[in-house]
């Protein structure tokens, strides 16, 4: 940075006064733009009702820990052996499970690892297909080819089937929380791959791509400082559906038994349930509890991914 | 017209040459000696010795990468895709056939279904936008779309599976009381009640995805010139839809169809799973949670040409259906 002109500063060698007034510039306009955002997206009632959905389970998310110090909320891994397999009770609003832990307090505390995974696996698989999208879309020709076809390799598999053989033959033969989130992001890049290479080829031949090359700008800089900024918000858009999908292939890896060992998630206290047959002794909301927080927070992101890319979607755009 | 459909039957051979490196590359590159990961076993399960011979003979363990590749590609081809690790005396063709079929009737089943139901609803959504019955249809659509195909497969055992259930109207898991039946009428019903639960899961969680993209092509339909016409020589709204706009609308299902296919997919093995319904996708699991690894490279071929091909299949069946893209 230091050296060059920097834009929207007139008088060439920028001094330590100019610097400072650069960044409060840039700051501005980023306040500036959030707001302008804001106001579009808060007009998109279903995209609000998801945003409000997220925010509170990012809040059970991040009191589980502080309410089980204050004793508000039971310590998830409390095995409580007098009172296995209970209905629910004042003591134990959901029930308890086969170790007579406290349900309430097991899927609260599932919100965390389950937002961890989905947010984790999605910024993997976003990262992966912007680079792949940009390279691709940019450098056009040969290596477009060779990318795309695997592209198309990846689009074509079944998620769950790479996910499922992916967890099996990639070491530890275990099942870590980063291991599956590496399972997870690898296996769901190649439509944002699609999308960015897209929004590449109609970016790189507008003009102010083409003035950034006249004046002797690098390849590199042109894609990471003119082209992607502007194929950003899609990118965001499509990462926040992602994490919906990354979160239901979370719970049914767990589901089998095969997802991360060492948190709660929702998908696992399902397969307590399944494996503890609570099915066919009436444990109905052992059962049903847990999959309803799957359905709320895969619709939360949902309406908001759909939501954004109303706003941020030039196909789409109703304005 | 031919250059589009030659550049996509190149595209999906280059696709199918990707998959026969990826399939080799997954299982044999990994890191460490090939043999020891290919042979290494969960929990004390012994493979004896006769077999791994037999095996790194069919896999040509001991050549050079690039002559395994050679031949791996042609044994895939020859139907030679060795043995299963578990049932030693078996091969992974013979299992994976014998499984298929339960997978075959379970996802045609319930693809025709979702066909034709996702295309009336759409059909009534696009009809009557905006109103009571799209709304409520895209609201209950979203309600299954985000749900766990395995939990709402869990969600009707609770409701209907025999035992149990509050209504108990079908059995629980298998895909027939006994494996046949002296009378095959009432080993065909056996089998319809045991595929009940399974088929109906997996047409929920899809139907949404089809009836919202018949709504789709529907309304842009609708607004087309020779709807216009027909509803001008005073045809009724019903004959309009019936004859003029419907049927267009239903071209694009043709793609639909092979492009679900990976999802109705991936629902198979979820609800095979909670089901224990013995088809391909209950194999997945077994073979992952055992690390089966030659079945499940079988079926990771198997599952893979077969998505090829029903897209490369969908492009000419469109081309041929529709006269602007044969004759453009």
């Amino acid at each position: 940075m230091a050296g060059e002109t920097v834009r929207g500063v007139p008088g060439g060698v920028p001094t330590r006064a100019t610097f400072e007034s650069v960044i409060k510039l840039r700051l501005k306009s980023l306040w500036d733009r959030s707001v302008a955002f804001w106001k579009v997206f808060s007009r998109s009632r279903l995209g609000m009702i998801g945003f409000i959905m997220l925010l509170v389970f990012v809040a059970m998310a991040l009191t589980g820990p502080v309410l089980t110090a204050t004793g508000l909320l039971q310590n998830p891994e409390q095995q409580n052996l007098d009172n296995q397999y209970e209905g629910p009770t004042s003591r134990f609003w959901f029930g308890t499970d086969q170790l007579g832990r406290d349900l309430f307090s097991r899927i609260w505390w599932g919100s965390q690892a389950t937002l961890l995974i989905g947010f984790a696996a999605s910024a993997i698989s976003m990262g992966l297909g912007t680079v792949i999208g940009l390279i691709s879309g940019y450098y056009g020709r040969w290596l477009d080819e060779i990318l795309m076809r695997i592209v198309d390799f990846f689009l074509v598999l079944p998620t769950l089937v790479l996910i499922l053989i992916l967890a099996a033959v990639l070491p530890p033969p275990g099942a870590n929380l980063w291991k599956v989130i590496f399972v997870i992001g690898i296996s769901l890049w190649a439509s944002t791959a699609r999308l960015v290479r897209a929004q590449v080829l109609s970016l790189k031949e507008r003009q102010f791509v083409e003035r950034a090359r006249a004046v002797g700008t690098g390849n590199v800089r042109i894609v990471f400082r003119h082209i992607f900024p502007n194929a950003f918000t899609l990118v965001f858009a499509e990462a926040i559906l992602t994490v919906a999908v990354a979160i239901l292939s979370e719970s049914f890896l767990s589901f089998i038994n095969i997802g991360p060992a060492d948190v709660v998630t929702w998908g696992k206290i399902l397969e307590g349930a399944l494996d503890a047959k609570a099915i066919d002794t009436g444990l109905v909301f052992w059962v049903v509890v847990p999959g309803l927080y799957i359905v709320a927070v895969v619709m939360a992101f949902t309406l908001l991914g759909f939501a954004l890319d109303e706003i941020v979607n030039p196909r789409l755009r109703r304005r | 017209m031919r250059r589009v459909l030659i550049r996509k039957s190149t595209n999906a051979a280059l696709t199918i040459l990707i998959i026969l490196v990826a399939n080799f590359l997954l299982f044999r590159v990994m890191p460490g000696d090939p043999a020891d990961i290919f042979f290494r076993t969960s929990a004390g399960a012994k493979i004896d010795e006769e077999f791994i011979k037999k095996q790194r003979a069919v896999l040509g363990l001991d050549d050079p990468l690039h002559i395994q590749l050679g031949k791996y590609i042609v044994n895939t081809f020859t139907g030679e895709w060795g043995y299963s690790f578990f049932k030693q005396t078996r091969l992974v063709t013979d299992i994976i056939a014998q499984k298929a079929i339960w997978t075959v009737i379970l996802v045609g089943s319930s693809t025709i279904i979702t066909l034709w139901l996702g295309m009336i609803i759409g059909a009534i959504s696009a009809w009557r936008r905006g109103k009571a019955f799209d709304l409520t249809s895209l609201g209950l659509g979203f309600f299954f779309y985000s749900m766990p195909t395995f939990w709402l497969g869990m969600i009707l055992l609770l409701m209907f599976g025999a035992g149990r259930g509050l209504l108990p109207l079908f059995p629980r898991s298998g895909v027939s009381t006994q494996p046949s039946s002296p009378d095959p009428l009432t080993y065909a019903g056996d089998v319809l009640a045991h595929l009940a639960l399974p088929a109906i899961t997996l047409t929920l969680v899809q139907i949404a995805g089809i009836s919202i993209i018949m709504r789709n092509a529907l309304i842009d339909v609708l607004t087309e010139d020779y709807v216009v016409t027909a509803k001008a020589k005073g045809l009724s709204e019903r004959q309009v839809l019936k004859a003029h706009a419907v049927p267009n609308a239903r071209l694009p299902m043709v793609t639909v169809i092979a492009l679900n296919l990976g999802f109705v997919l991936g629902g198979a093995i979820q609800v095979e799973t909670v089901f224990n319904y013995d088809g391909l996708g209950y194999l997945t699991v077994e073979a992952t949670l055992s690390k089966d690894y030659p079945i499940l490279q079988g079926l990771f071929l198997l599952i893979t040409f077969s998505v090829v091909i029903a897209n490369l299949v969908s492009d000419f069946v469109y081309a041929w259906l529709d006269p602007r893209v044969r004759l453009g």
